[in-house]
C-alpha cells in the first residue's frame, strides 16, 4: 500500500508538487519570519540596550517649568537648560541626593546674561603717505542675524603739517611721530555671557567639568563666599560691600561667525583737500562722511590689506580683548584686562520661548512647531536697558542691533553687589559627556543644540545652513552659558532660594537595559516626584528627536529635541508589530492549509467514492488520504528544514536547528490534521453521491441567460450560492486577508511614524521596514492563492458544465465574463467586510488617527482588483478548455487532454514565494545576492571591466579580519598585528615590502616588577602634547625606564638626575602646547641627559600622582607604516601613492576607520601584482595615524620625493558603507554638513593656505637632528601652493565614478584630515571616501554597519581611477 | 443442479428528498425482485426509470427507503456497514458507463485497487490474477498502459477485469456500453456474456439499448420506478 502511495506522489506530480509547494510556502515563510522577528528582536534590543542610556537618567525640574508642549507630546525642549527658570532649592536637592540608588543628581542653576566688556577694533597703518585718504572697513558678522557694519576715514594732506588730517569715526588719538597712524576704528561687539551655577563635585562626576579647566583653578563647592569691598561705577568714590562671586569661564565664546575687514587708500587732489578741510572746519560733520563715502565709492581705491579672522579667536567671554589691525597685514589680538563686575551692573533675565503647534511645509514628515516674534530689541530690551544702564557705559555698548527680532521675553534686574573672581578656564571640547547621536540629552548648559535651516519662511526647500546663535541675549537660539560658579554664587546673584532650574540625575548600578533596570529608574523617578513635588522625566532611553520650528523670517529650522521614552515605544512597538505580523502570517497560513487540504479532498470526492464502491473500507480510505498528506508533509518538510536554514543563513539571522524543526513540524502537522475532516466528511457522503456526475439544472440556468449585467449577475449570484460553504470560506479568507494587511499597514505607518521622528527608530528602522512589508505581502498572496485555489476548483467541477454551455451556444466571453463577475463579487463583499475589520483593528491597536477613513475604501478597491485577479486568471483557462473531450471520453471526470486540476496555482504562490525570499536576501545581503547573480549569471553581470575584474575579490575578510583585533592604537599588540598582516600580505603578493618604524607621542605605563602594562598614556587623562627623543634610543625599540614628573614653576632637576629616566613635563595653562618640553631641551641645551620626555596636556593629578609611584616605569612606544611598491615596468620613476591607515580609534571596532580603506589598498596590490603597471605604484599603511598623523609624517621623513614624480597620492578611507563617494579636497565644493567656504576664505586657502592641520599635530623633535621649531617650520613656513586637490585629479575621479554609474560628489573638509599634509608637501593628492553613513567613524562603526557590496564598488572605483591616473604621463603638478 | 437464489428483493423502495423535507422524487417503487446465480439479467427502461438506484441498491452502494433486500439470503438492510463492506469488496464487483478508471495508475494497477488495502501478503497471488483477467479481457501487452492511453473500449475492459479481481459471485453493470460506439459496445457485451457463459458468473447489466438482449439469460423492464 506504501509503494501506492508513494507511485500516487510520484505521478501525481504536478498535484502533489503543488501541495508540497504550498506547503513550502508556509513552512519556509513561518521559519524565516519566526527566525526574523527573533532576530530583529535581538538586534534592536541589543542596539537599544546599547544607546538608550545616555550621559544621565532623570531629569528633574519644577513643574511650572515644563511647558505645556512638552507635556503634551513628551519631549524635552533642545535647550532648556540654558534659562534661569529656578524652582528647585537646595533642600529640594538634598532630598534627591538622599534617596537610595541616586548615584549623581547633578543640578543647573542659570542666573541670567552678563555684558561683556568690550574691546575695540584698532588700526595701524605705517608709513602714512601724504596725500592720501585711508578708508577702514569693518564688517562683525556673528551670525547671519547680527551683522554689523563701520567704515572710518583718515587722511593727511602733508607729512610736514601734521595738524591738517581728515579722522572721521576713529575715536582716539593719532601718533604720527613715526610715521605711524594709530586710532581705534570701531567697537568689538559685546558679548552678553549667561552665567549659571553647579554643584562643582556633581558636574565633575557627570561631565568631567573639573578635567576641562584649562588655566586656573576649578571650583569648590560648598564654601560660603567671601566679603570685599568694591567701588560703585556710578560714583567711584562710594565703596560697597560685595560678595565675592568665583566663577570659570568658557574658553571659547561659542560664536562662530567672521571678522572681516580692509584698509583702502585713494590719492587725491589738493581741491579736493581743501573742500573736505572746509567741511570739517564748518562742523558739516555728515556732509564731510557723505563727501568721504562719494570719493571711495566712486573710485578707483586701491586696495592696501584685507584682514579676516574667526570671532572666536578675538572674543572671550567676560574678558575684553582688542583687535588691532597690523600694517603688516596681521591681526594682534590682545587682552585688555581681567573682568571686573560692579553692583551697578545688570542681569539679563530670558524666559522660555513660546511654542505652538503648526503646519509643516508640504512633504515634511515630523513635528513642526512655530515661535512668535515679541518685537524688536529697540522696542523691548533695549528701551528698558537704556533707562537702568549705569553712568559711564554707553548706550551703544548693548550693541544688539535695535531692529533684531526677540523671540524670548528677556527681563532686567539688578543683582545684589558682587564681584566676580575669576579663577580659571575651561574648554567645552575637553568634557566627557556622552555626545553618541543616539543617546544624546540635553546638555544645554555646556552646548547649544544645532538647528538647520530647511525651508523658507514660504516654506520653500533651501540648501541646509547652520543657524548659529545671534548676539541678541532674545533670539531664539540661546548661547549656553560660559561662566560657571559655585551654587552659592548662583543662589547669591539670584536672590531666591528655589534658584535650580534642574537637576540632572543618574542612577547606580545600571549597566543595562532590562525591564529590571528599567523598572528601577522608574521607581527612583516617582520616589523623586513624591518626596519633592517636582516634575521628573525618565531621559534614559530617551532619544533626540528632530524638531521643526518655524522662525519668522527666518525660516523653518530643524533642532534637536528630546523624545522620552523612545526606546520603550520603540522596543515595544517593535515586540507589538512582530507578534501582530506572526499572528496575521500564522493565521493566514491555517485559513490557507486548511483550504488547500479541504479543496485537494474535495476535488477527490469521486475518486474516494469509487474506493469506497471496491469496497475498501472508511478507516483504509481515511488512512490512505491521511497517509498521502503525511509524505507530503514529510517531503515538505525535509525540503523546508534545508530551505529554512538557507534563509537563515543567506539573511544572516538567528534560528537553531531545533526551532526549525519545531517551526515545519508545526505547520506539517497542522497540514496533516487539517486534512482529516474533509476526508472524514468525504467517507461519511453516501458513495452513489459521489460518483454520481452531479447533474446541472440546466433549465434554471439557461432561462435566466438574459445576457444584461442584472441577468447575468443573477446567474452568478445563483452559481456562488450552489457552493455556498465554499464561497464563505473565500470571502473571509479574503476579507481576513485584506483586513490584516491594512490594519498591518496602518500600524506600519504609525509605527514608522513614530520611529522616524527620533533618532533612535531611524537607527532601527531598516531593520523592520523590508521585513513588515513582506509579511503584510505575504498575508495577502496567501489569501489571493485559497481564492484562486478554491475558485480554480470550482471551474473544475464545471468543466463539463461550461463545455455544454459553449455547446449550446455560449459564447467565450459569455462564459469568462460569468466566472469574471463571480470572482468580483467575491472580492467585492470580502472588501468590505475586510475594510470594516481592517479599521476596527487599526482603531483598537493605534485608536483613530487622521487619514484612517479612507482605509475600508482602498481596501474595498484593492480586494475589487484582488477579485478581478481570482475571478479573470481562472475565467482564461476555461478558454483553454477542450469542449468534445470535456463532453466525450472521460477519465474519472477529467478529461484527458484539458488537464484541469485545482492547486495549479499554487506554483504561482511557489514562484512569488521565491522572489520573495530573493527580495528579502537583496534587502538583507546584497552580497548574497552578489555572489548568486556571480555564479549564476556569470561575469555578464558587470557592465565595466573594473567591476569585471575585482568581482572575484573579498575586502570583507581583510575587514573581518582586522575589526576582530582589538583597537589598533598606540602601536598595541592590535596595531602589531595589523602591521604583520599587512606586511605579510604584501609579502606573499611579491610586493617590495619596507617597515618604517617610528616613536609615538605616546607611552606605556608598566610594572617594574612584573614588567605587564598597567596603562598607557592615553588613559592618564589630558593628552601627550610633545615628545622629545633621541633616534638611537628607538632604533632597537621601545626604551623603558622611571618616570620623572616635573611640574611647571618649578627649577629644573640636575641634569645628573634625569640620566636614564624619562621626564614627564606639565604644560601651563594656556602655554602652548610642548612649551615646557621645549624649555626643559633648552634648559640642558647640548648636554640632554634623557633619551626621551613628553609634555602632558591638561592631564589629572589622578593620572600624574600614577606616573609618580615608584613601583613603576615608563616605556615609550613605536608605530610602523608598512609600504608595498610594484615597480613600474615603462616608467619607474613615476608614481602613484595609494595610502590608508592601519590604526583606528581607540573606541569602537575601526572597521570602517579605516580597516575598509586597508582592505581596498590591500586588493589592489594583489589586482596589480598580477596584472603589473606602468608606472611604479605605492601601497601605504599608516601606523600611528590617530595620535598626531605620526605614520605620515614619518613616511614622508623616511624618503626624498620629488613632487614632480607623484602623478597622484589617493587616500582611501572609510568606503564600507555610504550613500555616495565623496572626493576631496576641493574648496570650491560644500563640506559634508553642506557648509560652503565663503569665496574669499577659498581664495585665502588656495594662496597662502589655512592652518587646519595644526590641531591634528603632535610636536615631536629628535634630539638629535631637529627641534620642535624645525618640524613646526617645516609645516607652517613651507611655500605650500594650493591647498586643494589638484582640479585635473578631481575630474578624473569624477570620471571614474561616472564610468562606473556610482554616485559621486567633490567635497571640502571631508573624511579625514591626513590628505592635508600631502598637500601641504605640494603633492597631487586627492582623498576617497564614503558619505551618507552617520554610524561611520563613530563608537559605532563595526563590520556590522558596513556592507560589502558598497566595500567592492569602493574597490573597483578605486582600480579603475588608478588605471585612469596610470595612463597619463604624469603631468599632473601642484603648480 | 437447481441454482440458488443470489438476490432477493421484496417491495423495495427508493424514495429521495423526504428527510430533506423537500418535494418527493421515487426512483424505485416496490420492486419485487430474485435474481438465481449464473443468470445474466438485464435491466432496461428509460431514462429516470430507476434503473441505476436499483442497481445501486444492489450493489448496496445505496440503502432501501423501505421494503427488504436480500444477498445470498441474508438481509441486507440489517447489516452493519462492516458488513456491508465486506460484502463490496468480496462478493460484488461494478462497472460503470464512464468506466473509473483512477488515471494515475496503470491498467494492471487499476484492477489491483480493490484489493490494495486486504492484500499486503498475498499481492503476487492477486498480481497473476490480474494478469490473467487482463488477458482474459482481451488486454494482453496493455498491463503497463495508463488509462489515457487506452481506448473506450480497452477502458472498460480494465474496469471488467478490475470488478473481477475479488472474484465476486455477482458483477453490477451500469450501462457499461452507454459511452461507447456500438461495435465496442457489442464486443464488451460479448465479453460479458463470455464471462456469464464459461464462468457462470452472474451478471445484472442496466441497458437502454436493445441491441444488448440478445446476450441476456433474463430481460426485465423499468418504468418509473416499477417493475414491469
Amino acid at each position: 500500500m506504501f509503494l501506492y502511495l508513494l507511485k500516487d506522489l510520484f505521478r501525481r506530480t504536478l498535484f502533489h508538487g503543488t501541495r508540497i509547494a504550498g506547503l513550502l510556502v508556509i513552512c519556509v515563510g513561518l521559519t524565516t519570519f519566526v527566525a526574523m522577528a527573533q532576530s530583529i528582536e535581538i538586534s534592536s534590543m541589543a542596539e537599544v540596550s546599547e544607546h538608550w542610556r545616555g550621559t544621565y537618567d532623570l531629569l528633574v525640574r519644577a513643574k511650572s517649568s515644563v511647558s505645556e508642549t512638552e507635556k503634551e507630546l513628551g519631549i524635552v525642549n533642545g535647550n532648556f537648560m540654558g534659562m534661569p527658570q529656578g524652582g528647585i532649592t537646595i533642600s529640594q536637592l538634598d532630598v534627591v541626593r538622599n534617596i537610595a540608588g541616586v548615584e549623581i543628581a547633578a543640578p543647573v542653576a542659570p542666573v541670567g546674561y552678563l555684558l561683556n566688556q568690550t574691546g575695540t577694533v584698532g588700526v595701524e597703518i605705517m608709513p602714512i603717505e601724504p596725500g592720501t585718504l585711508y578708508q577702514a572697513e569693518i564688517d562683525i558678522q556673528a551670525s547671519e542675524r547680527d551683522q554689523q557694519y563701520s567704515r572710518s576715514f583718515f587722511g593727511l594732506q602733508d607729512l610736514s603739517d601734521t595738524g591738517s588730517h581728515l579722522s572721521v569715526n576713529f575715536s582716539s588719538s593719532v601718533t604720527m611721530g613715526d610715521e605711524l597712524f594709530q586710532a581705534r576704528a570701531a567697537p568689538l561687539p559685546p558679548l552678553w555671557t549667561m552665567l549659571a551655577g553647579v554643584d562643582p563635585e556633581a558636574e565633575a562626576a557627570l561631565a568631567g567639568l573639573n578635567r576641562s579647566i584649562t588655566q586656573g583653578q576649578y571650583l569648590l563647592g560648598g564654601q560660603s563666599l567671601r566679603e570685599t569691598v568694591i567701588s560703585d561705577r556710578s560714583n567711584p568714590w562710594d565703596k560697597l560691600k560685595a560678595m565675592t562671586i568665583p566663577i570659570i569661564v568658557s574658553q571659547r565664546s561659542y560664536i562662530r561667525g567672521q571678522f572681516n575687514a580692509s584698509i583702502s587708500i585713494m590719492t587725491i587732489t589738493p581741491d579736493a583737500w581743501d573742500r573736505l578741510f572746509a567741511l570739517e572746519a564748518a562742523g558739516s560733520y555728515e556732509e564731510l562722511v557723505e563727501a568721504l563715502e562719494v570719493i571711495f565709492d566712486d573710485g578707483p581705491a586701491e586696495l592696501l590689506h584685507e584682514y579676516s579672522a574667526d570671532w572666536d579667536s578675538l572674543l572671550k567671554p567676560l574678558s575684553g580683548y582688542s583687535a588691532t589691525l597690523k600694517s603688516d597685514g596681521q591681526i594682534l589680538v590682545s587682552e585688555s584686562g581681567s573682568h571686573t563686575m560692579r553692583y551697578s551692573d545688570l542681569l539679563i533675565h530670558p524666559g522660555q520661548v513660546t511654542y505652538i503647534s503648526c503646519p509643516a511645509p508640504p512633504g515634511h514628515v515630523g513635528l513642526s512647531l512655530c515661535v512668535t516674534s515679541l518685537g524688536t530689541w529697540g522696542e523691548t530690551t533695549g528701551l528698558e536697558l537704556a533707562s537702568n544702564m549705569p553712568e559711564g557705559y554707553g548706550l551703544e555698548q548693548q550693541d544688539v542691533p535695535a531692529e533684531s527680532a526677540m523671540y524670548r521675553p528677556l527681563t532686567v534686574l539688578k543683582p545684589a553687589p558682587f564681584a566676580f573672581d575669576v579663577i580659571g578656564t575651561y574648554s567645552i571640547d575637553r568634557l566627557e559627556f556622552s555626545r553618541e547621536p543616539l543617546s544624546y540629552v540635553p546638555m544645554g548648559i555646556y552646548e547649544t543644540p544645532i538647528d538647520i535651516l530647511r525651508y523658507s519662511p514660504e516654506g520653500v526647500k533651501v540648501d541646509p545652513i547652520e543657524v548659529r546663535p545671534s548676539l541678541n541675549p532674545g533670539d531664539f537660539l540661546m548661547r549656553p552659558p560660559l561662566a560657571l560658579t559655585t551654587l552659592e554664587g548662583a543662589e547669591y546673584l539670584s536672590g531666591r532660594d528655589d534658584f535650580i532650574s534642574a537637576i540632572r540625575v543618574r542612577v547606580a548600578g545600571i549597566e543595562g537595559y532590562s525591564p529590571e533596570e528599567v523598572s528601577r529608574i522608574e521607581q527612583i523617578a516617582s520616589e523623586i516626584a513624591e518626596r519633592t513635588g517636582l516634575d521628573v522625566a525618565i531621559v534614559a532611553g530617551s532619544s533626540p528627536q528632530s524638531v521643526l520650528i518655524k522662525v519668522p523670517e527666518i525660516g523653518y529650522v530643524e533642532e534637536a529635541w528630546t523624545t522620552l521614552g523612545a526606546a520603550l515605544s520603540v522596543t515595544h512597538g517593535i515586540n507589538f508589530a512582530n507578534l501582530l505580523l506572526l499572528s496575521c502570517f500564522v493565521t493566514c497560513a491555517l485559513l490557507f492549509l486548511s483550504n488547500a487540504s479541504t479543496l485537494s479532498i474535495v476535488g477527490r470526492s469521486k475518486e474516494i467514492a469509487l474506493l469506497r464502491a471496491f469496497g475498501w473500507q472508511d478507516r483504509t480510505v481515511l488512512s490512505w488520504y491521511v497517509g498521502e498528506a503525511l509524505l507530503v508533509g514529510v517531503v515538505a518538510a525535509f525540503v523546508t528544514v534545508g530551505l529554512s536554514r538557507a534563509a537563515v543563513f543567506a539573511l544572516d539571522i538567528h534560528l537553531s536547528w531545533p526551532s526549525i524543526v519545531i517551526v515545519s513540524s508545526a505547520a506539517i502537522v497542522m497540514y496533516v490534521l487539517s486534512t482529516i475532516k474533509p476526508i472524514y466528511k468525504a467517507v461519511k457522503r453516501p458513495i452513489v453521491e459521489g460518483l454520481s456526475k452531479g447533474e446541472v439544472e440546466w433549465g434554471e440556468i439557461i432561462s435566466k441567460l438574459g445576457f444584461g449585467l442584472r441577468g447575468m449577475l443573477d446567474v452568478v449570484v445563483r452559481n456562488l450560492g450552489r457552493r455556498k460553504s465554499r464561497t464563505i470560506i473565500q470571502i473571509i479568507m479574503l476579507a481576513l486577508g485584506v483586513a490584516l494587511a491594512a490594519a498591518v499597514i496602518q500600524i506600519l505607518i504609525q509605527l514608522n511614524g513614530r520611529l522616524e521622528i527620533t533618532f533612535l527608530g531611524q537607527q532601527i528602522r531598516w531593520t523592520i521596514r523590508s521585513y513588515q512589508v513582506l509579511m503584510v505581502v505575504c498575508v495577502l498572496i496567501m489569501a489571493v492563492l485559497a481564492n484562486l485555489e478554491a475558485q480554480n476548483l470550482n471551474i473544475a467541477e464545471r468543466a463539463w458544465e461550461f463545455a455544454l454551455l459553449r455547446a449550446t451556444g455560449w459564447k467565450k466571453r459569455h462564459i469568462f465574463k460569468m466566472v469574471t463577475w463571480e470572482g468580483i463579487s467575491i472580492g467585492c463583499i470580502g472588501g468590505l467586510i475586510g475594510g470594516v475589520l481592517g479599521l476596527i483593528l487599526a482603531v483598537v491597536i493605534s485608536g483613530l488617527s487622521q487619514g484612517m477613513l479612507l482605509i475600508p475604501l482602498v481596501s474595498l478597491v484593492a480586494s475589487i482588483g484582488l477579485g478581478i485577479v481570482i475571478g479573470v486568471i481562472p475565467a482564461m483557462r476555461i478558454s483553454q478548455f477542450d469542449i468534445l473531450h470535456l463532453l466525450g471520453n472521460q477519465v474519472m471526470g477529467i478529461s484527458k487532454k484539458s488537464d484541469i486540476r485545482p492547486s495549479s496555482f499554487a506554483w504561482l504562490g511557489g514562484t512569488i514565494a521565491v522572489f520573495m525570499v530573493a527580495a528579502l536576501v537583496f534587502i538583507s545581503r546584497p552580497d548574497v545576492i552578489e555572489t548568486v547573480t556571480q555564479a549564476v549569471i556569470g561575469r555578464e553581470t558587470y557592465h565595466h571591466a573594473a567591476y569585471e575584474t575585482t568581482a572575484k575579490l573579498k575586502p570583507m575578510q581583510h575587514v573581518q579580519r582586522l575589526a576582530d583585533m582589538e583597537p589598533r592604537n598606540l602601536g598595541n599588540q592590535a596595531e602589531q598585528a595589523a602591521v604583520s598582516y599587512v606586511a605579510n600580505l604584501f609579502a606573499n603578493n611579491g610586493l617590495l615590502v619596507e617597515r618604517i618604524t617610528f616613536p609615538i607621542s605616546g607611552f606605556r605605563v608598566i610594572s617594574s616588577d612584573s614588567g605587564e602594562e598597567i596603562l598607557s598614556s592615553s588613559q592618564i587623562g589630558g593628552s601627550v602634547s610633545a615628545m622629545a627623543y633621541q633616534g638611537e634610543a628607538f632604533e632597537e625599540g621601545p626604551f623603558q625606564a622611571p618616570f620623572v614628573v616635573l611640574r611647571a614653576g618649578n627649577d629644573y632637576p640636575a641634569a645628573s638626575e634625569l640620566e636614564g629616566k624619562i621626564p614627564v613635563v606639565v604644560d601651563q595653562e594656556g602655554a602652548l602646547w610642548g612649551e615646557e618640553l621645549r624649555s626643559l631641551v633648552a634648559y640642558y641645551g647640548n648636554e640632554i641627559p634623557f633619551q626621551a620626555g613628553f609634555s602632558l596636556w591638561g592631564v589629572d593629578e589622578t593620572g600624574l600622582g600614577q606616573l609618580e609611584d615608584g613601583g613603576i616605569v615608563g616605556e615609550t612606544l613605536l608605530g610602523t607604516d608598512v609600504v608595498g611598491t610594484i615597480l613600474g615596468n615603462e616608467r619607474p620613476e613615476q608614481e602613484i601613492w595609494v595610502v590608508t591607515r592601519l590604526d583606528s580609534p581607540l573606541e569602537g571596532g575601526g572597521a570602517d576607520a579605516s580597516a575598509s580603506g586597508l582592505a581596498v589598498v590591500l586588493e589592489l596590490a594583489k589586482i596589480y601584482q598580477n596584472q603589473g603597471s606602468p608606472i611604479t605604484l605605492r601601497f601605504i599603511a599608516l601606523g600611528g595615524m590617530e595620535n598626531g598623523l605620526e605614520g605620515l609624517i614619518s613616511y614622508w621623513e623616511s624618503r626624498e620625493v620629488d613632487p614632480e614624480n607623484i602623478i597622484a597620492v589617493l587616500v582611501l578611507e572609510q568606503l564600507g558603507s555610504w550613500d555616495r563617494l565623496i572626493a576631496g579636497v576641493d574648496l570650491a565644493s560644500p563640506g559634508p554638513d553642506g557648509y560652503i567656504l565663503p569665496e574669499e576664505i577659498q581664495t585665502d586657502a588656495m594662496q597662502s593656505g589655512l592652518s587646519w592641520m595644526e590641531p591634528l599635530l603632535v610636536r615631536r623633535f629628535n634630539l638629535e637632528s631637529g627641534s620642535i621649531e624645525d618640524w613646526q617650520r617645516s609645516i607652517r613656513e613651507y611655500d605650500y601652493g594650493p591647498r586643494q586637490s589638484p582640479p585635473d585629479i578631481l575630474d578624473i575621479a569624477a570620471q571614474a565614478a561616472s564610468d562606473l554609474d556610482i554616485d559621486f560628489s567633490l567635497r571640502f573638509g571631508s573624511c579625514d584630515p591626513s590628505i592635508l599634509p600631502f598637500l601641504y608637501w605640494r603633492l597631487p593628492s586627492v582623498i576617497i571616501c564614503g558619505e551618507g553613513n552617520g554610524v561611520i567613524g563613530s563608537p559605532f562603526d563595526t563590520i556590522d554597519t558596513l556592507d560589502s557590496g558598497k566595500l567592492k564598488t569602493a574597490l573597483a572605483f578605486s582600480y579603475h581611477l588608478i588605471e585612469l591616473l596610470g595612463g597619463r604621463n604624469g603631468t599632473i603638478h601642484t603648480d | 443442479m437447481e441454482q440458488s437464489i443470489l438476490i432477493r428483493m421484496e417491495k423495495v423502495s427508493k424514495v429521495y428528498g423526504e428527510e430533506a423535507g423537500r418535494p418527493t422524487v421515487t426512483a424505485v417503487s416496490e420492486v419485487d425482485l430474485e435474481i438465481k446465480e449464473g443468470e445474466f439479467v438485464m435491466i432496461h427502461g428509460p431514462s429516470g426509470s430507476g434503473k441505476t438506484t436499483l442497481l445501486n441498491i444492489m450493489g448496496l452502494l445505496d440503502v432501501t427507503t423501505s421494503g427488504k433486500y436480500f444477498f445470498d439470503g441474508t438481509g441486507v438492510d440489517e447489516l452493519s456497514e462492516n458488513n456491508k463492506v465486506a460484502i463490496r469488496s468480496q462478493r460484488i464487483g461494478h462497472i460503470f458507463q464512464l468506466f473509473h478508471l483512477i488515471p494515475i495508475y496503470t491498467s494492471l494497477e487499476n484492477v489491483l485497487m480493490p484489493i490494495l488495502p486486504y492484500s499486503s501478503n498475498v499481492m503476487g497471488k492477486y498480481r497473476i490474477r490480474a494478469n490473467e483477467l487482463l488477458t482474459r479481457v482481451g488486454l494482453d501487452g496493455r498491463f503497463e498502459h495508463m488509462p489515457g492511453q487506452l481506448s473506450g473500449g480497452e477502458s472498460q475492459r480494465v474496469a471488467i477485469a478490475r470488478s473481477l479481481i475479488n472474484n465476486p459471485q455477482v458483477l453490477l453493470a451500469d450501462e457499461p456500453t452507454g459511452n461507447l460506439d456500438k461495435v465496442t459496445g457489442g464486443e464488451i457485451v460479448g465479453l460479458l456474456e463470455q464471462l456469464n457463459r464459461e464462468l457462470g458468473l452472474t451478471i445484472v447489466m442496466v441497458t437502454h439499448d436493445e441491441a444488448n438482449f440478445p446476450a441476456a439469460t433474463r430481460i426485465l423492464q423499468m418504468s418509473d420506478g416499477k417493475m414491469i
